[in-house]
């Protein structure tokens, strides 16, 4: 039986619907709430194709840690990335929380590990914050703001540096052991 | 009379046909990229890529014509390319006259096009030519036009007209075009030869005499001669065709007759072969398609996988089959049994229901095991149907090498020439068929292989003699199928790779210490020639590529998911074998399951798979080498390939499969083999990004994804940290 991911019930049309809204509310933009370690965080909703449970996941060698490996999407193989592990946590057994939300990073496909995904969520433009010139230093490139919706503060996470397959080759080339270091050979 | 109108005389009448579809093409496209890349530079006369590109073009234009014999389309690429060399090393700047020369050429390749569509001859460029030849002069104020080329009888009709290029095709054949000229003289005419030989230099001073029937050679054994026909290029019109013609002796000249009907050779005024028609179709959209058929394929060969698992569940003799069987009997003896003894009426009710219901499931059981057979039957035209639409989607990619072989028959004789060399050129397996776009790709790499050949590989005839070999030497291009990939050869019988030489040049650039070259065997020297920059001297010429060395060679075929190896033999010769899988798109593959993930190896790559117990196992060195029948192979785990994050758990040795790259043999050890399988290969970096070692992924009929094994990278990087045993036959 394929063991492939199930799709949610939110899916890209119904994603789609939303947005068509979006554009006349000025002033708003939806977002997708997501969770890693009680934190909450935000991608913005253009960037999100689907939101899958977790599925059958290849691993891959000679890659970071937080890359978990490839699946496939409906023919498709896309890469699998561990958020958690990409922001430096502990890593955490899947459970029925856990989802992988699809993003769309200029033309490729990559899966996000996340603890849960909360909700979808409009939030009034005014109500976002830009990241502050002290926070926006070197490692928190890929935090685009601020926002707070009732008494949530969330993370607004810009997809496109967060998981630019750019910097995670440059990662890959950086910080991997390779075959000649003298810890892999038995 | 060598001619742009008299393409390559090797070739066939149906190769060239099939040459001159591709040409055409060819440069059509090469033209307009060309102009586009021109146009960018207007703009940016110093962007270092486009003069790349635009140098590319050229350089390609240029190839193709020279292949096909095209001397004039040759010659003026070759000036333009030199150009352009000058542009890209930055010794000269792109300025107006360079861009609008090169549109002009352009334009004169389009023109050559149509015309060859068409089977007309070429015109000439000469003036163009000169053109182009003095954008890489520096700027005299007092350079002239260097004159036009003297005709050979001076003041015999009006001279000819420097005739200037004209992109429009309509005004330019109006300008030159071809007349076919019948002399005709007096019966009995004393030196009617030496009359003929006239009338063709005074022709030849209005225009370019490209055919005469009978040959000039044949006028001294001819001397009675009473008709010359000729054929003339020429921009002059009829009264001064027939002025030049009319010698004293000549009755008769008539213009623009019927060629003659005993004509020996196809003569240039005749259409050229036949351009088949063909419709182009996007890459992409037979690429769309391929990918659907590999998906098909994966899902046939799950449908094949299910059948033959529910096999044991239909059988006559399983289960369901005995039970129609039992089930009578049951009922027999129970109806026996109820008719002598008493039983209760409601006990013999429910036995009897309960018959009723086994009979029924028996029943349901045969409908079940007709069902399946209609499946195993509807499974096998599935089959037969996606075979059928694999090959046929595999077979619109598919051509067969002879047009690529074909070229190397003008090339060869010409390098030869070139060399001063005799070689004479042995082909075989023209007919295998390999996807187009590798055919493509190969061009450039067989060509700096042929010449190589040539080049080094062929001694001069007297060290041949000397050696007892014959004089002329014999290069073979070759190709065949072995499985399921196509292996093209290329050997020489010249003087084999010298590996003093290289082992001296290896220690001359730094590549290798003295004393460590001094260790180094045969084989280990000949691997420095894949290195980059070790190419052997260049020469820039017609036919050689500038800088392309046997590191790009390899790169190439390697690109193609291919690999390459060479085999010499000192005083007896030289052979590369180049492997090639038929296509690129779907791989039969081994397929085998590690504690990390299932991996799957190109079956061409696998030699053997063995068991190897512990006492056939050696530790050198904390490197560990297993002995199969006598050859000691190294032994690695996906571990010492690759690195894992996260652990991997200890591999449980089920089998050993020796994966082999040329020569090269290494020994894996895997957790358990899945058998073979067509499997669709994608590319990991479509969505993320290459892995050195893995040649891509697969989606298996259960939708798990697993790795495919870039066999030639994996050796490089198990080489890296310890010696592949060489394989010594």
């Amino acid at each position: 039986m394929p063991c492939g991911p199930r799709l949610l019930q939110q899916t890209v049309t119904g994603m789609e619907s939303l947005r068509g809204q979006d554009s006349k509310q000025n002033g708003s933009a939806q977002f997708v709430g997501f969770e890693i370690d009680g934190q909450k965080y935000l991608f913005r909703i253009e960037r999100i194709q689907e939101i899958l449970t977790p599925g059958s996941v290849t691993r891959i060698p000679d890659v970071p840690a937080y890359v978990v490996g490839v699946s496939n999407l409906r023919g498709t193989i896309i890469p699998i990335i561990d958020l958690r592990l990409l922001f430096g946590l502990a890593p955490r057994t899947a459970d029925a929380n856990t989802r992988t939300i699809v993003v769309n990073v200029g033309d490729r496909t990559v899966g996000c590990m996340v603890d849960a995904v909360s909700q979808v969520i409009r939030i009034p433009l005014n109500q976002v914050q830009r990241t502050p010139d002290t926070v926006g230093a070197d490692s928190h490139r890929s935090i685009e703001g601020f926002a707070r919706a009732g008494e949530n503060l969330f993370i607004l996470l810009d997809a496109d540096s967060l998981i630019d397959p750019a910097s995670l080759a440059a990662a890959h080339r950086a910080g991997v052991p390779s075959v000649s270091s003298p810890d892999m050979v038995p | 009379m060598a001619d742009a109108s008299r393409p390559n005389q090797d070739l066939s009448a149906g190769e060239m046909a099939e040459f001159l579809a591709v040409y055409i093409d060819e440069t059509g496209e090469q033209c307009d990229q060309f102009v586009q890349a021109l146009l960018a530079l207007e703009k940016d006369p110093v962007d270092a890529r486009r003069l790349a590109e635009a140098f590319r073009l050229i350089h390609s234009i240029k190839g193709s014509a020279a292949l096909l014999g095209f001397d004039r389309i040759t010659s003026l690429a070759h000036h333009l390319e030199s150009h352009f060399e000058r542009l890209r090393s930055g010794s000269l700047l792109l300025d107006g006259p360079a861009i609008e020369a090169s549109l002009r050429c352009i334009d004169y390749f389009r023109i050559c096009n149509e015309r060859l569509r068409e089977g007309e001859p070429l015109q000439p460029a000469d003036d163009l030519l000169e053109d182009v030849k003095r954008l890489s002069l520096p700027p005299r104020p007092d350079a002239e036009r260097p004159p036009a080329s003297p005709a050979t009888v001076p003041a015999a009709g009006p001279a000819k007209e420097p005739a200037p290029m004209n992109p429009d095709p309509k005004e330019a054949t109006a300008v030159e075009r071809l007349r076919r000229i019948r002399v005709e003289f007096a019966a009995g005419l004393p030196m009617a030869d030496l009359k003929a030989e006239l009338v063709l230099a005074r022709l030849g001073g209005i225009g370019e005499v490209v055919e005469a029937t009978p040959a000039a050679a044949e006028f001294a054994a001819n001397p009675t001669i009473r008709t010359l026909d000729v054929v003339l290029r020429t921009a002059a019109a009829g009264g001064p065709i027939t002025m030049a013609a009319d010698v004293d002796g000549v009755v008769r000249v008539d213009l623009d007759v019927e060629p003659p009907a005993a004509a020996p050779v196809a003569s240039a005024a005749e259409p050229g072969p036949a351009v088949v028609e063909t419709m182009r179709v996007g890459v992409d959209r037979l690429d769309v398609l391929l990918n659907l058929v590999g998906e098909l394929v994966v899902s046939r060969a799950r449908f094949v996988q299910l059948v033959a698992e529910m096999a044991p569940l239909f059988r006559k003799t399983a289960g369901g089959g005995r039970q129609g069987v039992a089930a009578r009997s049951l009922r027999d003896s129970v109806e026996s049994m109820l008719r002598t003894t008493d039983v209760p009426a409601d006990r013999a009710a429910a036995c009897v229901f309960q018959l009723d219901q086994l009979e029924q499931q028996g029943r349901m059981w045969e409908e079940g095991h007709r069902r399946y057979s209609e499946l195993v039957e509807s499974v096998d035209h599935l089959t037969r149907v996606a075979d059928g639409l694999q090959r046929g989607v595999l077979g619109t990619r598919m051509v067969p090498v002879s047009p690529l072989f074909g070229r190397f028959k003008r090339s060869v004789r010409d390098i030869a020439n070139e060399l001063g060399k005799n070689v004479t050129l042995e082909l075989s397996g023209e007919k295998t068929e390999l996807d187009k776009r590798m055919i493509d790709e190969l061009g450039d790499p067989l060509v700096h292989l042929v010449r190589n050949a040539i080049d080094h590989g062929i001694e001069p005839a007297d060290v041949r003699l000397r050696r007892g070999k014959p004089e002329t030497a014999t290069v073979r291009l070759a190709a065949s199928h072995r499985g399921n990939s196509v292996i093209i050869s290329i050997s020489d019988d010249g003087g084999g790779i010298d590996v003093e030489r290289i082992r001296e040049r290896a220690v001359a650039r730094g590549l290798v210490p003295a004393q460590e070259a001094a260790l180094l065997g045969p084989r280990e020297l000949i691997d420095f020639i894949w290195r980059p920059g070790f190419s052997t001297a260049q020469q820039v010429s017609s036919i050689s590529g500038r800088g392309v060395g046997m590191d790009i060679v390899r790169t190439r075929i390697e690109s193609l998911n291919g690999s390459i190896d060479v085999d010499s033999v000192p005083g007896e010769g030289t052979t590369f074998s180049i492997r090639l899988p038929l296509t690129l798109a779907i791989a039969r593959c081994m397929l085998f399951r590690m504690p990390q993930a299932a991996f799957a190896v190109p079956v061409e790559a696998v030699r053997e798979i063995v068991t190897v117990g512990d006492e056939q196992i050696l530790s050198v060195g904390g490197r560990r080498v297993c002995d199969i029948r006598g050859e000691f192979l190294p032994l690695v785990e996906m571990d010492e390939v690759f690195s894992w994050s996260g652990g991997v758990p200890t591999v449980e040795r089920g089998a050993v499969l020796v994966l082999q790259a040329g020569t090269r043999a290494v020994a894996v050890c895997v957790s358990s083999l899945l058998g073979t399988q067509d499997l669709v290969v994608k590319s990991l970096d479509e969505n993320f990004m290459a892995i050195r070692g893995l040649g891509g992924a697969s989606i298996l009929g259960d939708g798990e994804v697993c790795l495919l094994l870039d066999v030639a990278a994996v050796f490089e990087m198990i080489t890296r940290s310890r010696p592949v045993a060489e394989r010594h036959p």
